[in-house]
């Protein structure tokens, strides 16, 4: 190649070096951010031995069927005014304890004092498509479809186990536009 | 954990969200798809071996191409691209000096280069990737690196030249 092609080359390299590129939103940069420190937090869990949990998983599939043959039971029976309440310590190897009182129609697992359990977080949430729509009154909505995924963690202090859900979902918001 | 992600993230942001702007020409769906790359990049134990940072470019060029299929997997839609610089606010084309006039014509070649060009020249002279990363990340011998790269060079060179004949 000619010295002098090669030079306007290397000139129009340099230009395109000191072209202003496009930042990234705030909103990216706190979405990874973000990310990065959820990501940090499950390793600051103390974990069982991989037999203890499993051990506990079997004992937590077998409460489940119990419980699932206690229910139509009771259920193909004439309910009482205040039905019993199953309330079981979902990692134990017991079966679930009735232990009287008001009724109540929260699950077993999830309501015994020893475990302690945290509310649904929504833990993470991207914007999948957006568009205008307007109604036949000319008010103007912005639809939204969103990808949630939400977590629950669940953390029995006495065995050290703990078990965590991410459960993903879609959901369609939908946003008034204000109209001048 | 993930210093090294942060590290990268960065260092390399705005190469990072360039080279998903050359391949999906959308800002919203670029910062998606960085964002998609790292939610996978998380899951790894730890730094990849070799150049971390080719490996990472490599992630969002591929989580760009997944962006694009969603897209088209979608009912059709109307892409208005993007350019991946940022243009000067409008002044009066009178008063606007000579060298904003050769840097507007400048972005405007390279947004209209074909994708794999302008890929290389993202990676290469805006991200400041050696050939050698630049073929990590594209997957392709260095040698049709350098070719593309040159070819993308000589092209806006020769629609330089051109526009200046016209003048």
């Amino acid at each position: 190649m000619h010295e002098r092609e090669q030079g306007q080359l290397n000139e129009i390299e340099s230009r395109v070096k000191d072209l202003p590129l496009r930042e990234p939103s705030q909103l990216l940069d706190e979405r990874i951010a973000s990310m990065l420190s959820n990501a940090a937090q499950p390793s600051q869990v103390n974990r069982p031995s991989r037999w203890a949990m499993t051990a506990q998983l079997a004992a937590l599939i077998a409460l489940i069927a119990a419980v699932g043959i206690v229910l139509v039971f009771q259920l193909s029976e004439p309910s009482p005014s205040h039905g019993p309440v199953v309330n079981a310590d979902p990692l134990s190897a017991d079966g679930p304890v009735a232990t009287g009182g008001q009724g109540n129609r929260l699950g077993p697992s999830m309501i015994n004092a020893n475990n302690a359990i945290t509310p649904v977080n929504m833990i993470w949430s991207r914007d999948l498509t957006e568009e205008e729509l307007s109604a036949p009154s000319g008010a103007l909505y912005r639809a939204v479809v969103r990808e949630v995924v939400d977590q629950q963690t669940w953390h029995n202090p006495e065995t050290g186990t703990t078990l965590q859900i991410n459960v993903p979902r879609h959901e369609l918001v939908v946003i008034s536009l204000p109209t001048y | 954990m993930n210093h090294w992600l942060e590290h990268i993230y960065r260092e390399h942001r705005r190469g990072l969200f360039a080279l998903a702007m050359s391949v999906v020409h959308e800002a919203a769906t670029a910062e998606d798809a960085v964002h998609e790359a790292f939610a996978r990049l998380i899951k790894l134990p730890g730094p990849p071996d070799g150049d971390a940072g080719a490996y990472v470019y490599r992630a969002v060029r591929n989580a760009a191409i997944d962006q694009i299929r969603k897209r088209g997997s979608r009912a059709e839609q109307v892409v208005v691209a993007e350019s991946i610089f940022v243009t000067p606010s409008d002044e009066d084309p009178a008063v606007r000096a000579e060298s904003q006039e050769m840097k507007l014509m400048l972005m405007k070649l390279i947004d209209d280069l074909p994708d794999a060009e302008r890929e290389v020249i993202v990676l290469r002279s805006l991200a400041g990737l050696s050939f050698k990363e630049v073929a990590d990340v594209v997957d392709r011998p260095v040698s049709t690196i350098a070719s593309r790269y040159r070819k993308a060079l000589d092209t806006v060179k020769r629609q330089m030249e051109a526009a200046h004949a016209r003048t």
